[in-house]
């Protein structure tokens, strides 16, 4: 009888261990399927960077938000960021909340890096979608690439992420609409 | 060793030291103890090569990963989980009673289950933080502990809590990791069974020495903004220990044997001679207390828990040996408390309190091991008293030659005590 509920239990445990990581594809795959896509122009990587086994670290344009109030945030808060399209289509802050928006579907969690409380109060912002996974031999020939084009005015690098009810996913890097992946090929 | 003994039973049989009864069961204890002691062996073996062959999968799938398209990835990162939990069915129907397959197969469900996720993150660039990570790949394999009865899963699970909340605790901006606390309770009652049942085994010791080590580690990440009260703390949880170390459990256990009154003595010790330092207690009078805020502070609330549990525990003590009999160390915690409230405000009375405290708690080694006939307790004692002395020998508000007069005397104290105790062991077998 105890064996019996012993491996009954077990058994629920193996549906857990699987729900985990099938749940995390299976969100990952809604967002790709039905959020919004955004282009976030990417700042040049520091080369001191230090380059972590097959990832490239980004770094986006519009990471900063002017504020009114700085005593009001914190450094490693969680925000909620409320993403537009600037003039050229790459994507620019509208808002920024410590609270999801109801109006939108198209906003990111995300968290305060630094509140820079000079004359021109700004939030620094951290977004989850910094990180793109490479193979460890395509990844840095990727760095390089990237780093490149952003010394190259004429060359344009953005991240392609999908937004949606605050999850973000990087689809893919592109450096004058050509991905990153068919570059180092 | 055994061979020989085996052997020599014969022998002693025949000369009529033994008679034959007695040599069949001293036959058969050490046929038995061997059979253990190889059961052990090959369990050692069988974790080593389940995390090697685990460690071996994953190198070579890693070699070849850039070739393969996204579900190939998500098929190789299922596969190690899938082949983890048929190993660990297969236990549960088929070999519940070897704890080889227990502790071989939940090892490599344990790595399997981290693995899995780790390499979903990645297939589908997914974020997130390392302790987020830690916390759930913890979480998924705790049952385990119970349902394959596995120490090594256990073993593991606290060495993984204890890094979750040294991420919450001392990364920037850092907060009391709150939830540790529930995931080792969730652990005690594993640990409970395990102390019931196998008290001896190493097993259980690892655990001792694990949890212990998780404790100090993980005490200071409850310190939010008014470190300098952790000293307490500290001097609580080190005192628990020792009271711990009493137990009729881990009491009759040869020194290293009881990792509870190794580091509950070594960290009394070595915080008390810190606390014995002139510029210790000055800048500890320098510094604001905001005791206005103390209530809601989670240094205070540390260090309540940790007296009360320390007083207990003196009580408990008191009935299995009598008070004269507790360590003296152990009141370090009533000490010290006296010495910090009143030692931020006059910073001599602190300093005095840590240094007689030392000198007492060193006298009453020296006197208790010349009683008892003790090396042991004798040169505990004379070992405080030598590293006070080290200490102050640093303090240069003391002059070289007091300094010098203190070593030459600690010094002829070590072998006029131990010659004491030699000689009379000599005097009592002859």
């Amino acid at each position: 009888m105890i064996k019996n509920i012993t491996f009954l239990l077990f058994i629920l445990l193996v549906f857990v261990q699987w729900y985990v990581p099938g749940s995390m594809i299976v969100k990952h795959e809604n967002v790709l399927k039905t959020g919004q896509a955004f282009k976030f122009k990417t700042q040049p990587i520091d080369p001191a960077d230090p380059f972590r086994g097959r990832y490239v670290t980004l770094q986006y344009e519009a990471d900063e938000f002017q504020i009114q109030n700085p005593q009001d945030w914190k450094r490693e808060e969680e925000i909620f960021v409320l993403i537009g399209e600037d003039g050229e289509g790459f994507a620019q802050i509208e808002k920024v909340s410590k609270t999801p928006f109801e109006e939108s579907p198209n906003y990111v969690k995300a968290s305060i890096n630094y509140v820079n409380t000079n004359s021109a109060p700004k939030l620094q912002i951290q977004y989850p979608f910094n990180v793109l996974y490479m193979g460890e031999f395509k990844a840095p020939k990727a760095e390089t690439l990237h780093r490149e084009s952003n010394r190259d005015s004429s060359q344009i690098a953005y991240g392609l992420v999908k937004v949606k009810n605050g999850a973000a996913i990087l689809e893919d890097v592109f450096i004058n609409d050509v991905s990153i992946s068919e570059l180092v090929e | 060793m055994t061979k020989k003994i085996i052997n020599d039973l014969q022998e002693l049989h025949a000369a009529g030291i033994i008679n034959e009864e007695t040599a069949q069961k001293i036959h058969d204890y050490y046929n038995v103890n061997s059979t253990s002691s190889s059961n052990r062996l090959t369990l050692v073996f069988s974790i080593l090569g389940a995390t090697l062959i685990g460690s071996g999968i994953i190198l070579i799938v890693a070699h070849n990963w850039d070739n393969l398209g996204k579900s190939a990835h998500t098929v190789l990162a299922f596969l190690p989980l899938i082949i983890g939990q048929m190993l660990c069915g297969f236990t549960l129907l088929k070999r519940k009673e070897s704890i080889a397959w227990r502790e071989a197969s939940s090892t490599f469900l344990f790595f399997a289950v981290g693995t899995c996720i780790a390499l979903i993150s990645q297939i589908y660039n997914l974020g997130g933080d390392l302790s987020s990570f830690l916390l759930t790949w913890s979480l998924l394999c705790l049952p385990l502990v119970y349902l394959m009865r596995s120490s090594m899963v256990s073993l593991l699970y606290i060495a993984y809590i204890t890094w979750y909340a040294t991420l919450i605790g001392y990364d920037y901006p850092g907060h009391p990791p709150y939830l540790y606390i529930g995931l080792l309770l969730l652990l005690t009652p594993y640990i409970y069974q395990l102390f019931q049942t196998h008290a001896k085994s190493n097993f259980f010791n690892f655990h001792c020495w694990l949890i212990i080590g998780s404790l100090c580690v993980t005490l200071g990440t409850f310190s939010d903004g008014q470190g300098e009260l952790m000293w307490i703390a500290y001097i609580s949880l080190f005192s628990i220990f020792i009271l711990i170390s009493r137990f009729p459990q881990f009491a009759e256990r040869r020194i290293f044997g009881n990792p509870f009154l190794v580091i509950g003595v070594l960290g009394i010790v070595v915080s008390f001679l810190i606390n014995s330092s002139t510029d210790l207690w000055e800048y500890l009078s320098k510094e604001d207390y905001d005791f206005s805020s103390l209530f809601s502070s989670p240094e205070f609330w540390t260090n309540a828990v940790l007296i009360l549990l320390a007083i207990t525990l003196i009580i408990k003590n008191e009935t299995f040996h009598g008070l004269r009999k507790i360590h003296p160390l152990a009141f370090g915690f009533i000490v010290y408390s006296f010495a910090f409230f009143i030692g931020i405000l006059v910073p001599m009375v602190g300093i005095i309190l840590c240094n007689v405290f030392l000198l007492w708690a060193a006298i009453y080694y020296i006197n208790r091991g010349k009683e008892e006939d003790h090396l042991g307790l004798l040169n505990l004692g004379l070992v405080i008293i030598t590293a006070l002395i080290i200490v102050r020998f640093f303090d240069y508000d003391i002059s070289f030659v007091t300094r010098g007069i203190m070593f030459i005397l600690v010094g002829i104290g070590f072998f006029i005590a131990n010659h004491q105790i030699l000689k009379r062991r000599k005097e009592i077998q002859a």
